[in-house]
């Protein structure tokens, strides 16, 4: 259900709406009109919280509108810029008309032709206090079901002729005869205009409504001073005041059409709660998708910002934790694997090395094959290597960390010092062009008499 | 400060605390992975040698290439008697008159972990060989025994034993139970 609630007056109008889509699904309900008002009444400010809490369990939506005082509209001509600083230009103007202390919104109206080859904007600003506003808020501090559309008065009303088909782009007037303020607003197509509150004098003091008719008749001249090409032309009235008599008297007074609002078309229900207030009718044919006028209150906003960045937050918070979890996931499996991998290899090492042990014989035969030099070819070799004319007179082998070193010292006796040692650099030669010996170096040479004494160190190449 | 700036605040200093946590978590686990990828990495280089060593002393076993082993007594003493007259006769026989001097039995540092061998530490002293043939002879004749020769000198003094021909070697010997 949809609780649409009005502010204007001193009492607060109340109208309970039903979807009638939502009531029925059958085929007859699509053809009839679509709000089904349920109730339709005035309730004080202060019984309006025990109101909304009886209704809580079947409220679904809430919207208000306004009190006319705090409210303004406002056409505004500003420069074709872009958006950003087409909103402060907007706001400065705004500032500048009304004070600082209000919330505004904006609605396009097109391009008009502006000075030079310039084009400006047509912009119909829509505006509340501020205060009036939080004010408004607070009185739905304990329901359960919040305001989702705050706007003003006369937006309601625009929704309300819109939806009637009366609105168009004729100057319309609009007054809603209540007791004891009267409110005329004046549309023009999507403009509104002017708007106004008359207070009616008493029915004692003036039975004929003569002074609230020449309060509309002043409206519309002072309507036509603002704006000298226009006239209005059409009027409707509405409000628990309103008759066929002073219909009669307003339009012999200003001259104007009185225009008739067929509501049936709109909603049902219209006799049993003997007449809604159009202002919440209005705010319940408002498309909520389409409010672009509707406020919300600074409170609201900064509770749905702080909404937004917890939930914001705790989203980047958990995705942060999701992705460490599951990269730290990742890695504990593969260190899982890993060392499952690792305990195969290291059993089957384990297996092997049992079966090594019952081979101890085998081993000793395969390191000593391994490790010993083939001796005959060593010996052999060495023998080879060494020239004519040269006595070796040691020859040492040895194993060192599994290198096989040697050393070998000798005389070459040749028929004189230079053959002796070209006869030692010879065998060192023989040495380095053997392929069984490596890192050959003669590390001394010693002249005696005609004989060279030497040494010579190099390694086994096996 | 602002509701907004302080949420802001408290959740980027949980963002922060989770991020540290689990990059600290992550090095470590990173650490542990790289830790264990090396060591799988020297065992499947140690499988590999062990498979390979297996194969070829399968081999070995299989075409009947094994060592004469020396008869051993239980004896520490007799052994090393046993040792010396075994290696005394066995050069004697290739015509060698030797000195042999035997040190005690200890456990050989020459093979891995996997088998148990001691080694015999032998010292041979030879003054009286012909030819280099015999030397020849000699060493490869020590290839039928689990011996394997340290140091070979001939005219050197680097083994201390009296002799031309010295000969450092090591008996390689299977302990019983092993």
């Amino acid at each position: 259900m949809l609780i649409c609630l009005d502010f204007t007056g001193q009492k607060v109008n109340l109208a309970c709406v039903k979807n009638g889509k939502e009531k029925s699904k059958s085929s007859s309900a699509a053809k009839s009109p679509q709000l089904h008002v349920v109730e339709s009444l005035e309730v004080n400010v202060s019984d309006l919280e025990e109101y909304l809490q009886n209704r809580s369990g079947e409220t679904k939506e809430i919207r208000v509108s306004g009190t006319l005082e705090h409210t303004f509209h406002k056409i505004l001509m500003v420069p074709d810029l872009k958006k950003k600083m087409l909103r402060v230009s907007l706001e400065n103007e705004v500032v500048k008309e009304f004070g600082a202390g209000c919330q505004f919104r904006e609605q396009d109206l097109g391009e008009v032709p502006g000075s030079a080859d310039k084009v400006n904007r047509k912009i119909m600003v829509a505006g509340i206090n501020r205060d009036a506003l939080e004010d408004l808020s607070r009185v739905f501090a304990k329901c359960r079901v919040k305001p989702n559309i705050y706007t003003t008065y006369p937006i309601a009303l625009q929704a309300l002729l819109e939806k009637t088909g009366v609105l168009s782009e004729e100057p319309l007037a609009f007054v809603v005869l209540e007791s004891p303020t009267t409110r005329i607003v004046i549309f023009k197509g999507k403009e509104i205009r002017l708007t106004r509150e008359v207070n009616a004098a008493e029915a004692d003091q003036d039975p004929e409504n003569s002074a609230l008719v020449k309060d509309i008749y002043r409206t519309l001249l002072f309507y036509n001073d603002t704006y000298p090409e226009e006239r209005v032309a059409r009027l409707a009235l509405a409000g628990s005041l309103s008759n066929s008599q002073i219909a009669k008297n307003v339009s012999e007074k200003t001259g104007a059409e009185m225009v008739s609002l067929d509501l049936k078309t709109v909603c049902r229900g219209i006799e049993e709660t003997n007449g809604i207030h159009p202002g919440c009718l209005g705010l319940a044919l408002l498309n909520s998708d389409e409010a672009g006028l509707g406020f919300v209150p600074f409170s609201v906003q900064e509770r749905k910002a702080l909404k937004r960045i917890l939930t914001l937050a705790s989203s980047v918070s958990l995705a942060v934790f999701l992705v460490f979890a599951l990269i730290i996931s990742r890695f504990s499996l593969d260190l899982r694997n890993l060392s499952a991998f690792h305990g195969g290899v290291k059993g089957e090492i384990t297996m092997k090395e049992d079966r090594l042990k019952e081979m101890p014989l085998e081993f000793v035969s395969q390191s000593i094959e391994t490790t010993q030099p083939p001796w005959s070819e060593v010996l052999l070799e060495l023998a080879a290597v060494v020239p004519s004319g040269v006595a070796l007179k040691t020859l040492t082998l040895k194993n060192i960390k599994k290198m096989w070193r040697g050393e070998i010292t000798g005389i070459a006796d040749g028929s004189d010092e230079i053959s002796s040692l070209l006869q030692v650099e010879e065998l060192q030669n023989n040495f380095s062009k053997s392929p069984l010996f490596a890192s050959v170096k003669l590390i001394e040479r010693e002249l005696q008499g005609k004989q060279v004494a030497f040494k010579i160190v190099y390694q086994l190449d096996i | 400060m602002s509701k907004d700036k302080i949420i802001i605040v408290a959740f980027g200093v949980l963002i922060l605390l989770v991020a540290l946590i689990g990059v600290k978590k992550i090095k470590a686990l990173n650490g542990q992975i790289r830790e264990g990828k090396e060591q799988l990495s020297k065992s499947s280089q140690r499988l590999e040698y062990v498979d390979k060593l297996e194969e070829s002393l399968e081999e070995r076993r299989i075409t009947g290439k094994v060592l004469v082993e020396i008869p051993r007594a239980h004896d520490p003493i007799a052994n090393k008697v046993l040792m010396r007259k075994f290696v005394t006769n066995f050069l004697s026989r290739l015509g060698l008159e030797a000195e042999v001097k035997v040190d005690g039995e200890r456990k050989s540092r020459d093979f891995p972990d996997v088998v148990t061998v001691n080694e015999v530490p032998l010292r041979i002293g030879i003054s009286n060989y012909s030819s280099y043939d015999q030397v020849i002879k000699m060493l490869r004749e020590f290839g039928n025994f689990p011996f394997v020769v340290e140091v070979l000198t001939i005219g050197g003094t680097d083994v201390p034993v009296p002799g031309h021909l010295r000969v450092q070697l090591k008996y390689y010997v299977i302990p019983k139970g092993s």
